[in-house]
Formats: structure tokens, C-alpha cells, sequence
């Protein structure tokens, strides 16, 4: 099989990682634009700043290293940007007119430990009453304001400002809760009675403004505000606190949607690519249907490179190279699938349709005979060889039963006949598509594939047949494939009938009848409405006419389990076809053993080179010995007899212990005909 | 005619007056002469060097010059001959097509020889219609060959000039092909057979897995032994690669040596170290090499290792493949052999160290490096892949690197099924190369190029972050080619430290790492106005992102010429940069996330900072355990469908075993193959392979209580299996640790510079 070129998921993932990246992008922007989460820092600002229209730098820019550093009375260092808490207020507020009164404050704010901040949040917290014409008010906290439905009495002038301290500031060194405390005048009774009653005064003081209204100044000083004060204490108690606008948003969310947004360009990539490398890797095509006319090469040989694609390509070597060029050397041997056209760099090999296949049954597309309507044909006896493509056809012929067919009518939907490889195959896909099914065989399960030479690696042609199943084992041995096929009857439990001959098959209505014979005499019959023949075409091995002495019957064999056996004995191969061949290899290897082949042709006519090329050179090694134009007649215990083809050769003798008979085999024409099937050769003779 | 010819010719008559060369006619004469080329030599001049491609011979046509090579069995090359006015040297390039030299040629005496360019000389003389003339060159020129390759070898160098006269008359050339046999076990013998080019193994079969027994390289002698006696042939002699013979009659042989036996002392001293230990039964010195294919490292000249302990599993190397050809295809796939390698100087015996302590201490405490072979062109000294192409479309440039004309391949894929470690591939040709008429092949055969036209070499190579991939010349770099292949093979191959920088040393990470690590901490640890952190972070994750731009453009790069990798300088700035990032970072949020954007980007910088940190971490930490658990190196996709493989084999490997292997393995190895966390055990361990299956095996062992038969074979290959399945569940956990941070970091940096930039605006707006 030529290597091709493969995108490994090393250069893949790349592609797959950076489009990741890029949904992260998207993702994270869609969910800024969604707009839940603020995209600057700004917290909303008390009315006044906010009116006043203050940018963050005024308070929280740092003093430029020109000025003199301030006092670290001046700088609040709590919080991220640090606030610059003396500095900032007093730019706008005229600070000294606004110093706290009371002896301890002033001790503390001389430390640095109380600031404009601590009484006044500018952001949230911040709680304040405007005024307006008529003792109309609006009340508003950071960022929100409500208008009063009320009035205050008293003539506040309109515009004035007062801003209300919530209790929780007073809180940092008070205890409002408690009545002892100095502070207590200022606290509403009520509001102590629930904070320690209920708990939770946290919450409360946070949103009750203390009572206390004098700003911190003497009366005398501020006789024009007293009015105000007494208005603002009225909407205090009047009005509920106004909450902040909402400050804040969840970090985290665009973090999920960055996060959400490369999942999803990410995984669809990759579940793109996944599928992708599933179909390169995945075969085109599924040439299962079998040819009615021989096909063949032809090569076109003023282009042809001689570059032995098409050689390499063929499994059954019916190409070869000569003289530059490549030709066809075995048609019989050409399966008429077309890899070696798709190979050929130049065009140069096509398949054209030869004279009509002669041999085998003819079966329409769905694999069912055109002659016997409800009966399928499967496997070698199509005439498309290979384990796969037999796997494929049982497959196919169930497949085509179980969507015509009305289940049920008889004991059995399906009968297969032949255990074989197109045969489990057909019952595994019957038992999966819900048809129920008897499979029907003469010996054993896959009983051909176990007379392949013991360690034989199955021919894993390169072919892209979509396999189904679980039959194929990839290059495997034959011991793998069979153990395998067997643990699946195992598995599944298919009804397999093991040495039940099929002699006959008949129609009966709708349904067939199968006759199998157990032994010698008893008859079982099986009665299904589909039949689907897998017999394969050496399940009947060519036999010789043979004259065997009494006793010597097992001497004589037609399929070749294991060539160890066969260890220091004397052995005659009658044939010299691959299977032949292959045996003689295999036999002449071991030690002590001395293989003689017997062939009535005159020269190597059939087989694949390198069985030939191994077999020439074992015989020019003196390991094996060829005798052509031979044909064994006779068998006993200790010797073979071969009489020459042509007359003018004579009979001789030789010392033996084994004779294989590995001439090939025919598909069981008497019961094809039998079964109601027409031999095409036939037809077009008579 | 003859006037003619020497009118036209600028050549010196004594060029043509040579032995080979006479009788060319007057069009051939042009021909060579205008494709070859007169060198003018001074003494002490070196015409050509061992290892170098042969194909052109040479004539003296002035001066003289000296032939030597090293002789079997010698350490020192001596003089093979002396190659004065009118006569030809450096035939062996006729003989073996596509081969190298085998000898040196030094001018002795100055003077000028005529070089005559092989392929033109052949095509000349067989345009001629001289069929006789060809036959004839070829037979004179494989003659003079194979006197020097006589004159070379151990058995036949201090034979008088009369028997090797004989040998050359009477011997045959044998031409094999990789995996064919010379002759098998129990032939006849009928000849010996000296080595003229290429490597065989002696081997025999045990258990029916082939062991071999010897080596056998240029100037060999093997199968003599059992002519003496008329036995038949008790090894088996196979081509681990395209190999030329030199094949003695059986009968002359035996003359030569008898009236040389002296001679024959000689070549039986060399054999000793081959053929003589006892061949049953099997030695300490008939070990399993640790090269499954001595050939591969032989005839490579360039040959692409990763290193396993260090190799992270990025796929950076396979990747800046792809993105260095027009087509967009790797040439590389991180998949191949794995073999154990060792530095010199861990081998050498410590000061104070006695023998038994040091082999304890190999045994024990060293790390064998395990180096991935992957399937990558080794620009082999012989390639059969240019042999094999029907077009011609395979070269070999002055330094012997092997390239394929894109536009004479038809993609038929000759070559890919003449290489031997598939290191051709047939890729469909691209379209978008708009250079020359359109080709009507669609298919062309691609390979590694080494990057050619880059400036930087292998952009492999150039990109790999931890230096891990790295070009060598095995026959340089491991030891244990540098000396000719013996039959005594070590068990372990050494990586030979001298010269230095073979296996290039790792740029260290942690100077760098750690040093940033410091100023990282310093930085959280100072107070940073808001503006000098923000800045800096900016700056910071800026030139962290371009670090995926910058080693992602591979043509630039291969533009800038380089000693060291720069793949790794990035990748240690990169780390570095991020540690800086890391306190740059915590100097501005001080571990904050206020609810908006600013809040969000510190939670995106700290995913892509953690993961990154993490990756850092697993990639320096994990590869060596990843490297021991493995068997050869399989890439990650393939994980799954190796497992569903092995599961396959452990089934088949039970299919017919004894009751007593099949109990065995229902209640210790089915339990242990199924295990849910087994992979996790396996992982928290950090237990090798071999390791391992020892405790498997003694778990097993106690079950048997020591007891041993013959019905338990197949149960050490179905431990293997168990131990190997169990692995590779351990091998996805590491490759997923090793390669899955990867899309968290980078989705994790795609949201963060989205709001970067979102911050960044809307810090310049509120100012």
C-alpha cells in the first residue's frame, strides 16, 4: 500500500487552537456588548459631584512629584485608586469653615484618622436632600434620586443642600445600637430598638442617616442653615433611603463568554476535523457487486513508464513488467477490480469488459439470482475473491432481504447456506437487523479458511472495502481470523448447524425448503422464506480418480492444515497452482522432509510470481523435486504411482507417505442446478 | 578519423588512449569532454573522501595519484594502490548504482586528471550501438573494481598478485536486494563470499524469530567454513539492505587457501569474532540488537532524532513541516521506532569505581535517552529510492542530500515503495503553484528536503521549544557505527559525546525562569503607581502574545540565519516574560476583581497566566515519564485504535493457549487490564514499562510458586500486552496534561486582549 501524506492532528491542531482563540475574542466581546458589566471603573457619584460634573482625577490623582508630597494626614491609602481625601475636598468644599466641632474629632482628624471621607462617601453610601421651591425636595443617594411626594414646612430656601451621614459611618467608633453611647441622641429610637433586637444592624445603620444636624458648626455661624437642617431631619424620617444605582457587575461574565465562545468555534473545529480524517481515512466506493463479463488491463504501451505501480498494485500478479513496459502476463488470474487503473500515474492502464464471465451464476446488483427470485448468492461463488469482499456481499445480501422482505412467515426469515466468511458475515447482519436465522454447514465454521496453511497471513489487499462487522481482523494470521470468527458464533450465539450437507433446495410457494443430510442417511430440512447461498468454491475440492488401497484412504488429502506435520516425511503435491505451491514451500522447509509436485502441464502455467520464482529455486536447490506432465493414479500405504500425461511416458513409482491433492475446486453446480439456477455457459451453448 | 577526433579534442590523447576508454568515437568524445572536466592537482589534494557520492571515474593525465582505504580489520587506512599517467581510478562508481566511495584519492604528484561524469560515459557508449563496447567497458571497469575491493579485504590482501588473478577470473558478482537471501539454512554450499558493498546479517532461526548472529560489511568474508567439509549452509546469510557480492567457486576457493593458509589464519582471526561463537544454544554475545535495523543507521547520513525525555509533544516541528512547504503538507509525522541511546561519558568507568561497581551503576542508575526515529528522508549513502524512479526525478546534490524534481515525478510511487522506512509519501500535487505549465500527473511524491533554499536549516529543527529534534549523522554520533558492526553487539547503542554538540545541549530554561520569578516577585512586593503597573502589564501581555505570532511565521524566520535554535530562545523568553507578567500583574490588581472590566481582565490574565504556568510545569515535567511508558511513538489520535489493537492481540494471543495461561490471565491480568484507575496508578508511579511487567510477572509468580512448564508459554507475550494496554491509558492521561492546557491558555489570552483593550479604553476616556 503507498504511503500518502496525513494530516496528523500536530499541524491540525494549530488551525483548531487559534480558532479557539479567536471565539475566546468573540465571546468575550459579545458579552461587553451584552453591556452588563460596566466597562470602566466610574461608581455613581452623589448628585452635587455628579451635577458639578467631577472627573476620578480630581480625588484620586496623585499630587505631581513637583508639589511637596502630602501629609499623610491628607491621604486616605485605603482602596485602589488611592484617594486623596484632604486635598481633593478642600479644592471645592472652602475647608476650613467645614471642620468637625467636637473636641475628638478634631483630635482624630489632626492624626489623619478622620477624613471628609469618613463621614462623606462620594459614591455609594452617599445619602443628601435637595431642596426645591415650597419645601418640595428630592431625595437622592449615589447615582439615584427620588422626588418627594411631600413637602416640608419651615421656608428652606430653594436649592439648599443637605447631605445626610448614614449611621453606619458614625458606626466606625460609635455604637449607635447602644443607648450609652454619645451619639445615641442622634440615633432614631426605633431603629436602636430593631438593631438589637432583630440583628443584622449592619444593613440597617447602612441605610438610616443620623439625626444629628448641626454640620458641625455653631449656630451663630450658620443661622441660614438651621432651617434647611430642621427640613432635612423632617425628610429623613419621612423619606425612605435611596438606594445606589447598581454599582457593579460580575467579573466572571465576560470571562464565560470568552471561555463559552472558544468551546464552540473550538470543539465545532475539531469535531470538523475529527469527521474530516474519519473520511480520508475511510474508503470510496464499495465495488462488492460482482462483474458479468471479464475484465481486464489494457495498457496503452506508448505512454506506459514502466514504473510498476500497476505490478505492485495487482494482488493477484496478472501484471508484470517487460521490456519497459508493463503487460498483461495471467488474465485468468485478474479479479477485474480496478486498483490497478487508479494507480497508473498516467492513464496508461484502463479496464475494458472482456467476453462474458462463463462460470459463474448471474446475480443482479443486490446480489439475488436473476434466475431463482428470494435467492442470494454471497462470497466466492459470485466470482469477486477476497475474505473482505465476502464479508461485504453477506452484508449486502441481508441488507437487501431485510428491507424487502415481511418478517415471519416461516420458521426462518433467513437461511444461510456455507459458514464461511460471506456466511457469518450474512447471519451476524440477519441477527443485527432483527431477521431470525439459521446458518447451515457441511463441517465446521469457516472451514476452507482453517485448511490455509498453519501462520498463513491472510492477504490483507490494498483495498479500501468498507469492512463491516467485526469479521475483519487487519492482517491477521489464519489461526487470528478463524479463533476470532469462532468466538463470535461464541458471542452471539448464532445458530449455526455444523455438518449438515446441503443436497437440495427447493421452492415451495413463497419459501424454500433446504434439505441438509447429517452423515450418511438422516435429512434435516430447514424452511425459511430467504436463502442466501455462500458455499464458496472450495468447499468442494477437485478430486482425483485415484486407485487407493485399502487403508491407505488417509494418506491422501486436499487441503493442507499444518506443514509441521509433515516433518521428515515423504510427501507428493499433485497441482501447481498457489495453494500448491505455497504448500510445497512450506513443506519443503521442514526439516528432513522431501516434497515431489506432480503436474500434467508441460510448464509453470498459473500462480503468483514469487510462488514460482520460490519454487524454481528450491528445485534448482535440490530441496523439491518437479515433475511435470504427471499425474498421480494410484495410492498405498508407502507409495504414490504418477502416470505420464502424454503416452509416451510411463508409470512409475515413487516412495511416499502423503499425497495432497491441491488441484482447486468448482462451486457445486449440482446443487446450483438444483436449487434452480441456470449455468450461463451453459445457455449460450445449447 | 583519428585526426579528426584529435583535432577536435581538448582533451590529451592519453585521456582516450586508456584502457576503458578506447574505441569511443569522435561524438562521444564531445560529449564527455564537454560534461566532465580537467583538474589541475596538486600534491596533497584530495580528489574524493569516503562517504562521497561515486559517480564519476577518473584518468591521470599528469602526475600520479594514491588510492588508500582502511582495511578489514585495521584501524588505519594503508595505500591500495598508486595511480600514475594514462590509468583510471575510482571504478567502484560502476559497479553499485548510486553508491559511495570507498576509498580516498590523494594527489601524489601534481599533475591533471580528467574527470568523466559516469551517466554521460554509459550513455555515450551505449548510443554508439556498441553493445560489445559496453559489455566490454562494463566487464573491464567491474574488474579493475573488484581487484581493488580484493586488494582491500583481509582475506586476499597478502595473496601474490597470480592468485588473485585467479580469484578475479573466476569469481561471479551477486547483486541482492533488502531481505533477500544469499542462502538459507541447510543449502548447499558451493561458494564463499566477500562483501564488496552493503550489509548482510548472518542469521538462525530460534523460536522462529530470526536471530542474528553477525554482521557483515565491505571486505567480509563469509561462507568458506563449510566448504571445507561439502556440509550444508548452518546460518542463514540476509541483505539488510541493496547489497553487492563477490561470489568464490567452492573449488577455487579451496585451491587459493590451500596454498595460502597463512592467508586464511588471518581471515579465521577476523571470523572469530563472527561465525566461531557456538551458534545453538545462543551466547551472551548473541543478544538481540538494539537497532532493529542496523541497515537504516548505516547507510543514513542525515538522520532525524527526537529526544523523548525532553520531546513535549507540541508538534511544533511537524506543524512548521507543513507551514514550510507551498503545499501545506508535513513531510514529517512524529511517529516511528524508538531507540535507547546513551552519552559516552556516563559509560566511562568513574574515578575509584571498580568493574562490578560500574555495572551496577549502568544497570541501575542511568537513563538510557530514548530518541524517536521518526519517518523522515535520512538522505541515505545509497538511495534506493532514486534507483528505483522510472523518470529520473530523484537527485543527489554535491553534498549527497537527496531531492525530488517536482516537475519529472509523476507520482507514480516507485520511490515510496523502494524506501524502505517509508519515508516517501505520495501527496496530491497543489494547484496554487502558478510556476510552469500545469503537470497532468495529480499526484506527486513528496519527502523531507531539509528545508532547502531556508537559511536556518531545518525548520523542524529551527522551531522545536525545548531542542529537542535534532539532525545527526548516525554513523558520527552513536559509537557504536563508528566502528564496524560486530558480531558481539552491545545491548544498548551509545551516543558519543565527542564531538561535541552531536545532540545539541539544551539552551538551559532555568536561569531565565527563575531569575524572572525573582524580579516577578520583587515587583508584587514594590508599590507601583496605578499608571506604572498598568503600563507595564500591558507591555508585558503584549510581548506575550507576540510569541505566538513570531513562532508561528515560519518564513521569516527561515530567513534569518542562525546557530541556535530559536524556536527554544523564544519559548525560554516567553516563560520568562510570563513569570514577569505574573507580578506585573498582582503589582496592579493587588489580587482584586472589582466588578467590571478591569475585574475581568485580572480574572482572564489570571486563567491564561495559571495555565501557562501549569504547561511550563507539565512540559518540564512530564516528558520523561511520558518517554518511559512508551514503546515506539504513537501520536495521539492514534491512542484510542492502539488500545482497541492491543485488545485484538491479547485475544489472539490467548486463542489456544493452555487452561493454565487462560486461569492466569482471567484472575490476575483480565483484572489488571481492566482496571478503572490502573492508567492513574500507572502515572503516580512512574514505574518503566520494564519495570512494570517485572512486577506484573512476580505477581504472576506467586501465584505459580515457581513453577515453570511449557504451558505457560504465550503468558510473557500476553503480560506484555496487559502492561502495554494498561500504558497507554497512562500515555492519553500524560499527552492530555502535555497538550490540553493549550486551548484553556489561549482562549483564556484571546478574552483577556479583548479586554485589554476595552480597559485601555476606558481608562483613556475617563482621563
Amino acid at each position: 500500500m503507498l504511503q500518502r501524506t496525513t494530516r496528523t492532528s500536530d499541524v491540525t491542531r494549530v488551525r483548531t487552537i487559534a480558532l479557539a482563540a479567536l471565539g475566546a475574542a468573540v465571546g468575550a466581546g459579545a458579552a461587553l456588548a451584552a453591556g452588563i458589566t460596566p466597562t470602566g471603573s466610574e461608581r455613581p457619584l452623589a448628585r452635587p459631584h455628579a451635577k458639578a460634573n467631577i472627573a476620578c482625577a480630581k480625588c484620586h490623582e496623585a499630587p505631581s512629584p513637583a508639589a511637596s508630597a502630602p501629609a499623610p494626614a491628607e491621604v486616605a491609602s485605603v482602596g485602589t485608586p488611592p484617594f486623596f481625601a484632604a486635598r481633593a475636598c478642600k479644592a471645592c468644599h472652602a475647608g476650613a469653615q467645614h471642620l468637625a466641632t467636637r473636641t475628638a474629632h478634631r483630635a482624630l482628624a489632626a492624626r489623619g484618622e478622620l477624613t471628609c471621607a469618613t463621614c462623606h462617601p462620594a459614591h455609594e453610601g452617599a445619602q443628601g436632600v435637595t431642596f426645591g421651591e415650597d419645601g418640595s425636595f428630592v431625595r437622592w443617594g449615589a447615582g439615584a434620586e427620588v422626588a418627594a411626594s411631600r413637602h416640608v414646612g419651615g421656608g428652606v430656601k430653594a436649592g439648599a443642600t443637605v447631605p445626610l451621614i448614614a449611621l453606619q459611618a458614625c458606626a466606625k467608633c460609635h455604637d449607635p445600637t447602644s443607648a450609652k453611647d454619645p451619639i445615641a441622641a442622634c440615633v432614631p429610637a426605633e431603629v436602636r430598638a430593631r438593631a438589637t433586637r432583630d440583628g443584622g444592624a449592619e444593613a440597617l445603620l447602612a441605610q438610616t442617616a443620623s439625626l444629628c444636624f448641626d454640620e458641625h458648626r455653631s449656630f451663630a455661624v450658620a443661622e441660614g442653615r438651621k432651617t434647611a437642617w430642621e427640613g432635612a431631619r423632617e425628610a429623613a424620617t419621612t423619606t425612605a433611603w435611596v438606594g445606589g444605582a447598581r454599582a457593579t457587575g460580575s467579573p466572571w461574565l465576560p470571562l464565560g463568554g470568552g471561555l463559552a465562545g472558544a468551546l464552540a468555534l473550538g470543539a465545532s473545529a475539531a469535531l470538523l476535523e475529527r469527521r474530516r480524517r474519519g473520511r480520508s481515512t475511510a474508503p470510496a466506493g464499495r465495488p462488492s457487486a460482482p462483474a458479468t463479463r471479464k475484465r481486464l488491463p489494457t495498457i496503452n504501451t506508448g505512454t506506459c513508464l514502466g514504473c510498476y505501480a500497476c505490478v505492485d498494485a495487482c494482488p493477484f500478479d496478472v501484471l508484470t513488467i517487460e521490456r519497459y513496459v508493463a503487460v498483461v502476463a495471467r488474465p485468468e488470474e485478474c479479479c477485474g477490480v480496478v486498483l490497478c487503473a487508479q494507480v497508473c500515474p498516467n492513464g496508461s492502464l484502463t479496464i475494458t469488459e472482456g467476453e462474458p464471465l462463463l462460470d459463474r451464476p448471474v446475480v443482479d446488483a443486490h446480489l439475488e439470482s436473476a434466475d431463482v427470485p428470494g435467492l442470494f448468492l454471497a462470497g466466492d461463488l459470485t466470482g469477486l475473491p477476497l475474505i473482505k469482499n465476502a464479508i461485504n456481499q453477506g452484508v449486502q445480501a441481508v441488507d437487501r432481504i431485510a428491507t424487502t422482505l415481511k418478517r415471519g412467515k416461516e420458521p426462518f426469515d433467513v437461511i444461510v447456506v456455507g459458514a464461511g466468511p460471506a456466511g457469518l458475515s450474512a447471519a451476524l447482519r440477519a441477527q443485527e437487523r432483527g431477521l431470525s436465522c439459521v446458518v447451515v454447514e457441511q463441517s465446521t465454521v469457516a472451514a476452507s479458511v482453517k485448511s490455509f496453511p498453519r501462520d498463513k497471513i491472510v492477504y490483507d489487499p490494498p483495498l479500501d472495502l468498507p469492512v463491516e462487522g467485526e469479521l475483519w481482523l487487519k492482517e491477521a494470521t489464519k489461526e487470528e481470523l478463524v479463533a476470532q470468527w469462532t468466538r463470535i458464533v461464541r458471542a452471539r450465539a448464532l445458530d449455526v448447524r455444523e455438518g449438515r450437507r446441503v443436497t437440495n433446495i427447493e421452492r415451495d410457494g413463497g419459501a424454500f425448503v433446504v434439505h441438509g443430510t447429517i452423515g450418511e442417511s438422516s435429512v434435516e430440512t430447514f424452511r425459511g422464506s430467504r436463502v442466501v447461498l455462500a458455499i464458496g468454491r472450495r468447499g468442494t475440492p477437485r478430486e482425483l480418480d485415484l486407485a487407493i488401497d485399502p487403508g491407505a484412504e488417509v494418506r491422501v488429502s486436499y487441503a493442507l492444515a499444518d506443514a509441521r506435520s509433515f516433518a521428515g516425511r515423504r510427501v507428493v503435491i499433485a497441482g501447481l497452482g498457489d495453494s500448491a505451491m505455497e504448500a510445497a514451500i512450506a513443506i519443503a522447509r521442514q526439516p528432513e522432509a522431501s516434497v515431489t509436485i506432480s503436474y500434467r502441464g508441460a510448464t509453470f502455467a498459473r500462480g503468483k510470481a514469487r510462488n514460482i520464482a520460490e519454487v524454481k529455486d528450491l528445485v534448482a536447490k535440490g530441496r523439491l523435486r518437479l515433475l511435470f506432465e504427471t499425474l498421480p493414479v494410484a495410492v498405498t500405504k508407502t507409495s504414490v504411482t504418477l502416470a505420464g500425461v502424454t503416452s509416451g511416458k510411463g508409470r512409475r513409482t515413487l516412495q511416499a507417505d502423503a499425497l495432497l491433492v491441491l488441484v482447486g475446486g468448482l462451486p457445486s453446480w449440482d446443487l446450483l442446478v438444483k436449487a434452480g439456477l441456470r449455468h450461463p455457459g451453459m445457455v449460450q451453448t445449447s | 578519423m583519428d585526426e579528426v577526433a584529435a583535432l577536435s579534442s581538448r582533451w590529451p590523447a592519453v585521456v582516450w588512449d586508456a584502457a576503458v576508454l578506447r574505441g569511443i568515437d569522435a561524438r562521444a568524445r564531445a560529449e564527455i569532454e564537454a560534461s566532465g572536466r580537467l583538474r589541475k592537482m596538486v600534491p596533497g589534494e584530495i580528489v574524493y573522501r569516503p562517504g562521497q557520492p561515486a559517480d564519476a571515474l577518473y584518468v591521470v593525465v599528469e602526475g600520479a595519484c594514491v588510492l588508500s582505504a582502511v582495511r578489514r580489520g585495521e584501524a588505519e587506512a594503508s595505500r591500495i594502490r598508486r595511480a600514475v599517467r594514462g590509468e583510471i581510478f575510482g571504478e567502484e562508481a560502476t559497479v553499485v548504482s548510486f553508491g559511495v566511495r570507498q576509498m580516498e584519492a590523494q594527489c601524489d604528484e601534481a599533475g591533471t586528471i580528467a574527470e568523466v561524469p559516469l551517466t554521460v560515459l554509459r550513455r555515450a557508449i551505449g548510443r554508439a550501438g556498441g553493445g560489445e563496447i559496453a559489455t566490454r567497458l562494463e566487464r573491464s571497469l567491474k574488474r579493475a573494481a573488484t581487484l581493488d575491493l580484493l586488494r582491500t579485504t583481509s582475506f586476499t590482501r597478502t595473496l601474490p598478485e597470480r592468485d588473485i588473478e585467479i580469484l578475479l577470473d573466476s569469481l561471479r558478482h551477486v547483486e541482492v536486494a533488502r531481505g533477500e537471501h544469499v542462502y538459507r539454512e541447510g543449502d548447499v554450499a558451493d561458494a564463499a563470499f566477500l562483501v564488496a558493498d552493503g550489509l548482510l546479517q548472518a542469521q538462525s532461526e530460534d523460536d522462529g524469530k530470526p536471530r542474528v548472529e553477525a554482521y557483515l560489511a565491505r571486505g567480509d568474508l563469509f561462507g568458506d567454513d563449510e566448504l571445507d567439509d561439502r556440509s550444508v549452509r548452518r546460518v542463514a546469510v540476509v541483505a539488510s539492505g541493496p547489497t553487492w557480492l563477490v561470489a568464490v567457486p567452492r573449488d577455487v576457493f579451496l585451491v587459493v587457501a590451500r596454498r595460502n593458509a597463512s592467508a586464511l589464519e588471518g581471515v579465521r582471526r577476523v571470523r572469530a569474532h563472527g561465525l566461531a561463537p557456538p551458534l545453538r544454544g545462543g551466547g551472551a554475545r548473541t543478544t538481540a540488537h538494539v537497532f532493529q535495523d542496523l541497515y537504516r543507521m548505516r547507510v543514513a547520513r542525515s538522520l532525524l532524532v527526537i529526544d523523548q525525555d525532553s520531546c513535549v509533544r507540541c508538534g511544533h516541528c511537524a506543524w512548521s513541516c507543513a507551514s514550510a512547504h507551498d503545499d501545506g503538507i508535513s513531510r514529517l509525522v512524529r511517529r516511528g521506532d524508538k531507540i535507547v541511546v546513551q552519552r559516552e561519558e556516563e559509560l566511562a568507568p568513574r574515578a575509584g569505581e571498580d568493574v562490578v561497581a560500574r555495572v551496577v551503576r549502568l544497570a541501575k542508575e542511568v537513563e538510557w535517552a530514548p530518541l524517536l526515529v521518526p519517518n523522515s528522508c535520512q538522505h541515505c549513502k545509497n538511495p534506493s529510492c532514486m534507483i528505483d524512479c522510472p523518470t529520473g526525478a530523484i537527485g543527489r546534490d554535491a553534498r549527497g542530500e537527496v531531492f525530488i524534481r517536482e516537475d519529472l515525478c509523476t507520482g507514480c510511487g516507485s520511490c515510496a515503495k523502494a524506501c524502505p522506512w517509508d519515508n516517501i509519501q505520495i501527496a496530491p500535487r497543489s494547484e496554487t503553484k502558478g510556476k510552469g505549465p500545469k503537470s497532468p500527473f495529480p499526484e506527486v511524491a513528496v519527502k523531507c528536503d531539509l528545508c532547502a533554499g531556508s537559511v536556518a536549516g531545518p525548520a523542524c529543527v529551527a522551531s522545536c521549544p525545548t531542542q529537542a529534534i535534532a539532525r545527526i549523522d548516525p554513523n558520527e554520533a552513536l559509537v557504536e557505527l563508528r566502528s564496524v558492526p560486530r558480531a558481539t553487539v552491545l545491548g544498548r547503542a551509545v551516543l558519543g559525546s565527542t564531538p561535541a554538540g552531536l545532540l545539541p545541549r539544551r539552551l538551559p530554561a532555568w536561569p531565565w525562569v527563575s531569575g524572572a520569578a525573582l524580579a516577578a516577585l520583587g515587583l508584587a512586593l514594590t508599590s507601583l503607581s496605578v499608571w506604572t503597573s498598568g503600563i507595564l502589564t500591558g507591555a508585558v501581555v503584549v510581548l506575550l502574545v507576540a510569541y505566538a505570532g513570531v513562532k508561528r511565521s515560519t518564513r521569516l524566520l527561515a530567513r534569518i540565519p542562525r546557530s541556535t535554535s530559536l524556536g527554544r530562545v523564544l519559548y525560554i523568553a516567553h516563560l520568562a516574560v510570563g513569570m514577569v507578567a505574573l507580578g506585573a500583574t498582582l503589582a496592579h490588581t493587588h489580587g482584586g476583581a472589582p466588578g467590571n472590566v478591569a475585574g475581568a481582565l485580572a480574572l482572564a490574565m489570571t486563567l491564561a497566566l495559571g495555565t501557562g504556568l501549569f504547561g511550563g510545569v507539565v512540559q518540564a515535567v512530564l516528558p520523561p515519564r511520558l518517554a518511559r511508558l512508551e514503546r515506539g511513538s504513537v501520536l495521539p489520535e492514534e491512542l484510542a485504535a492502539r488500545r482497541r489493537e492491543l485488545d485484538e492481540r491479547i485475544f489472539t494471543q490467548l486463542s489456544g493457549r493452555s487452561e493454565v495461561v487462560k486461569t492466569l490471565y482471567g484472575r490476575v491480568l483480565r483484572p489488571y487490564r481492566a482496571s478503572r484507575f490502573g492508567s492513574m496508578l500507572l502515572v503516580a508511579s512512574g514505574r518503566r514499562l520494564r519495570d512494570e511487567e517485572k512486577r506484573v510477572r512476580a505477581a504472576l509468580g506467586g501465584l505459580l510458586d515457581g513453577r515453570r512448564s511449557e504451558r505457560l508459554d504465550g503468558l510473557d507475550e500476553l503480560v506484555r500486552l496487559v502492561v502495554e494496554h494498561r500504558a497507554v491509558g497512562a500515555l492519553r492521561i500524560l499527552t492530555f496534561a502535555l497538550r490540553g492546557w493549550l486551548p484553556v491558555h489561549l482562549a483564556a489570552m484571546g478574552t483577556a486582549l479583548v479586554l485589554l483593550v476595552a480597559h485601555v479604553v476606558a481608562v483613556m476616556v475617563r482621563k
